[in-house]
């Protein structure tokens, strides 16, 4: 993602980063550097037995995503001053994240070139038989189909704002 | 009776819990921490994970999770208010960040419980976790939100 230029950007301008798909590893490495060892995001069985018919991501997991595009829209000169969000819906395994943000305000504070943002976490899960069965999907759900393949969409894993300062 | 006044009441319900201090800790800042946790989560920037970098790497903003874990584990010393943590639900999470995390760095941080209110038959808390460095100065807060579904509280 290419960092972001104050000069040129305005309100209304969008950010983006897609990323995935999750991986069972990926959560078992996540729980282990983060501290989170709650066995709903590793142990299928457990998963199972709290409800869920499967593991499900951490929600700083998801989040991290997001700072992540911020983190380098800001570039190694610039900062992500403040992230705040709600978790909205839960994410699975073998789930796309797309990672959106829209400018809701520039402003310089302090001679820093300043950026408030809305943003938020969409996601994209293949429809198979096997995550039909383990309850991955629920009424009301948003889908679409792209050649031979089904896929669910959730519009806000995670929503909130965000304040960064770009070089 | 309104959803608001529902919720002024159940907080008079919780008061004691309401700004009540909750046990720090303290945090070491380690590269094999920060790289593991770039590793997970695919953000393997040279500027987190090489050593060699000029002027040296830095956390991730996203590694907060890593040492904030503290305050969220710091409830479980809260006598009287979480009855069962399989039943906590983590809706929400704001970071602020004020100043860079390094590799070396030890964190001290002090939690307080910022409100508790019942609200759709849950159990609402605000944890709010503040990470001082070895210098002095305040390089992270950490505001950690949580919904108890019934049974947990």
């Amino acid at each position: 993602m290419d960092v972001g230029n104050y000069d040129s950007i305005n309100v209304g301008d969008e950010i983006c980063m897609e990323k995935g798909p999750t991986l069972r590893d990926q959560l078992k490495k996540y729980a282990k550097a983060s501290g989170d060892i709650n066995p709903i995001h590793t142990t299928p069985a457990i998963a199972e037995k709290a409800g869920l018919g499967d593991v499900i991501s951490h929600g700083l997991f998801n989040m991290a995503h997001v700072n992540h595009m911020l983190a380098d829209w800001a570039g190694p000169s610039g900062m992500v001053k403040m992230i705040d969000v709600q978790m909205r819906s839960m994410g699975r395994p073998d789930d796309m994240l797309i990672c959106k943000g829209k400018i809701t305000k520039k402003y310089e504070e302090d001679g820093k070139k300043c950026v408030d943002l809305d943003v938020w976490q969409e996601s994209k899960t293949l429809v198979t038989p096997e995550k039909e069965e383990k309850g991955y999907f629920k009424e009301g759900d948003e889908y679409i189909t792209e050649g031979d393949e089904k896929y669910r969409i959730q519009k806000t894993v995670i929503v909130g704002t965000a304040s960064v300062i770009l070089p | 009776m309104g959803e608001d006044e529902e919720i002024e009441e159940s907080r008079a319900k919780y008061k004691e819990f309401i700004g009540m201090q909750v046990k720090g800790g303290r945090y070491k800042v380690m590269q094999k921490k920060i790289t593991a946790y770039c590793e997970a989560v695919n953000h393997n920037d040279p500027r987190y994970v090489d050593e060699n970098i000029e002027g040296g790497p830095v956390a991730p903003p996203e590694f907060a999770a890593a040492y904030a874990i503290s305050g969220l584990t710091s409830l479980a010393t809260v006598q009287g208010l979480i009855k069962n943590f399989s039943k906590l639900l983590h809706t929400g999470q704001k970071y602020e960040y004020f100043e860079p995390v390094r590799p070396g760095d030890v964190l001290q941080s002090d939690s307080e419980i910022m409100d508790v209110y019942e609200k759709n038959k849950m159990l609402w808390i605000i944890l709010r976790s503040t990470f001082v460095n070895q210098d002095g100065k305040k390089a992270t807060v950490a505001e950690f939100t949580a919904g108890i579904r019934p049974g947990g509280f």
